[in-house]
């Protein structure tokens, strides 16, 4: 490795490098083991100095991101944390103004086809069963949970069915010839709209 | 080594350095995708198609799990098709047992015993519906295919292909075709990096030597047939045209069916419509309230969104209700975009 790469690194962590000596390290840092081991150096030095270690970081992200491509290939290179270095490859565009006027209620499981069973409810313990009202909260994923149908309230079982009657008008109205049954009402009902 | 005075703009430098680093490991991959981007494109397409008619045509016995939300299931299905006949068995490998057959149009569904929840329930199209009704040969502009290599599922040689949505109102997914098939042998649906579905095979033998008694159902007990839709008045569509306007659309969704039907117990009766963009489905419910209490809901499991608005049009209050597999802020908007066909989207008080 050249001094004048080394160098380079050395502004690049500085952020005083300029373009071309960015494309320069860049380049080169593909192919040459050393240069990515002093970048990583370089970045852990200047870290401890500034106190900014960060442990959830991997400093090695290039390969991080390879392989978490290898493995899942995700279409979004984006961490669900809105938070993360990854940066926001799509900015949320509509800020719902409905959410500041009214009070969503925020149902907090839906089930589905009325099949799932409550194993694993049972297993989460004391979870609240029923609905909670959040104002103006939006749905996170993280928090949605089997409820039986036994303890459903009249809203889950209204979304219940309208989630049913969705599913099969999007399958009577997506599918040609997958699923026989689907086309059979098809045939039936003619081709409507 | 050449010595600075390290800056303190290190976040900022880290995120430059990770998008360049990103790029370097990602631009070389979709430069040669756009070199090769017609002859794959054709390529991909053709393999969509051949998923869609290997479902059907198959003959196979397996194993798959199915996640969505917090939920998972273990199922096995099992099908044939000999002297035209298809016939397919699945069988819920987790919790109470469940069986569902189909054939010749005429599905079945069976519940063990130990089945401790509602027998009247619709039978749920999904998750292998969910999984495998997508026509994606028909996918148009709004989604940009990309295949993404070699891989292998359930010991079986696979094929991925991207189907990458163009804008962020709909999400991504990952599939793996059996390269000697092009049965689906595993798929991801994603939005912003997050896994929000999942449908894998972990063991799966294709072969044209499906045994009579894999088909015949394994467990005894109270036996349903149902005919779907037509089983249920309550689930009867009118289709008709209808005077509702979505003033705002994601691009790439078409209109697919609209009517009317009467469905939940307490409901007046429903408008519907449903659109689609040849992957991803929603539909729009428009209720009148007569004299019921509402409140405005939003609702997710899995990559499924409901959304339930109160709406005051000049004809009265009535529930608008989004339900699909979109994101939801994607169903937010649809919600507010609902109107009369003959009132503009400004006239409708919020």
């Amino acid at each position: 490795m050249s001094d004048s790469l080394r160098e380079s690194i050395s502004a690049l962590v500085d952020d005083e490098a300029q373009e071309l000596e960015l494309h320069r390290v860049l380049g080169s840092m593909e192919s040459d083991e050393q240069l990515r081991q002093t970048w990583k150096r370089y970045q852990a030095a200047s870290f401890s100095m500034k106190r900014q270690m960060d442990c959830r970081f991997d400093l090695d992200i290039s390969g991080r991101v390879a392989e978490a491509l290898d493995d899942e290939p995700t279409v979004i290179v984006e961490t669900s944390n809105e938070k993360s270095r990854f940066g926001r490859v799509f900015k949320p565009v509509l800020s719902m103004a409905v959410a500041a006027s009214a009070a969503f209620l925020v149902i907090f499981a839906v089930q589905m086809g009325g099949q799932d069973d409550t194993d694993e409810q049972v297993a989460a313990g004391a979870q609240p069963l029923t609905t909670n009202l959040v104002a103006g909260a939006n749905v996170s994923n993280e928090n949605i949970m089997a409820v039986s149908s036994e303890v459903m309230t009249p809203v889950e079982k209204r979304l219940q069915s309208l989630i049913e009657n969705h599913t099969q008008q999007a399958s009577m109205s997506q599918n040609r010839g997958v699923m026989p049954y689907t086309q059979l009402v098809e045939d039936q009902e003619g081709q409507g709209y | 080594m050449h010595q600075r005075v390290m800056t303190a703009h290190i976040k900022f430098l880290l995120a430059l350095l990770f998008s360049a680093v990103t790029a370097l490991t990602l631009v070389p991959a979709s430069v040669s995708a756009v070199e090769s981007a017609a002859d794959s494109v054709n390529e991909s397409k053709g393999w969509l198609a051949r998923m869609g008619q290997a479902f059907a045509t198959q003959n196979y016995d397996g194993v798959f799990v199915y996640t969505h939300g917090s939920s998972m299931d273990t199922l096995r299905i099992i099908h044939r098709v000999a002297e035209g006949v298809e016939r397919e068995r699945i069988v819920r490998l987790d919790g109470p047992k469940q069986e569902i057959i189909r054939e010749n149009g005429k599905v079945t569904c069976i519940h063990g015993s130990d089945w401790n929840g509602n027998i009247n329930h619709k039978i749920p199209l999904g998750p292998f519906a969910r999984a495998f009704v997508r026509d994606m040969s028909e996918l148009g502009e709004s989604y940009q295919l990309v295949e993404r290599g070699r891989s292998r599922v359930a010991g079986r040689d696979a094929l991925v292909l991207l189907i990458q949505p163009r804008d962020d109102y709909r999400y991504g997914y990952s599939i793996w075709l059996d390269e000697k098939t092009g049965l689906l042998l595993k798929s991801i649906l994603v939005h912003r990096g997050k896994v929000l579905e999942r449908f894998q095979f972990t063991q799966l033998s294709i072969s044209s030597d499906i045994d009579e008694t894999a088909l015949a159902v394994g467990i005894s007990g109270e036996t349903m047939v149902h005919y779907p839709l037509l089983s249920h008045d309550e689930d009867l569509v009118v289709r008709k045209p209808l005077s509702w306007n979505l003033d705002w659309l994601p691009d790439g969704f078409e209109m697919r069916m609209q009517g009317s039907h009467q469905e939940h117990e307490e409901g007046s009766g429903a408008d519907t419509l449903t659109y689609s963009d040849g992957m991803a489905a929603f539909s729009v419910f428009i209720e009148k309230i007569i004299d019921q209490q509402y409140d405005e809901v939003a609702a997710q499991k899995g990559a499924t969104v409901a959304v339930t608005r109160i709406v005051n049009y000049p004809t009265g209050d009535h529930l608008v209700t989004v339900v699909g597999e979109v994101p939801m802020k994607t169903a937010k908007r649809i919600a507010l975009s609902v109107t009369p066909a003959t009132v503009a989207a400004s006239e409708v008080v919020q």
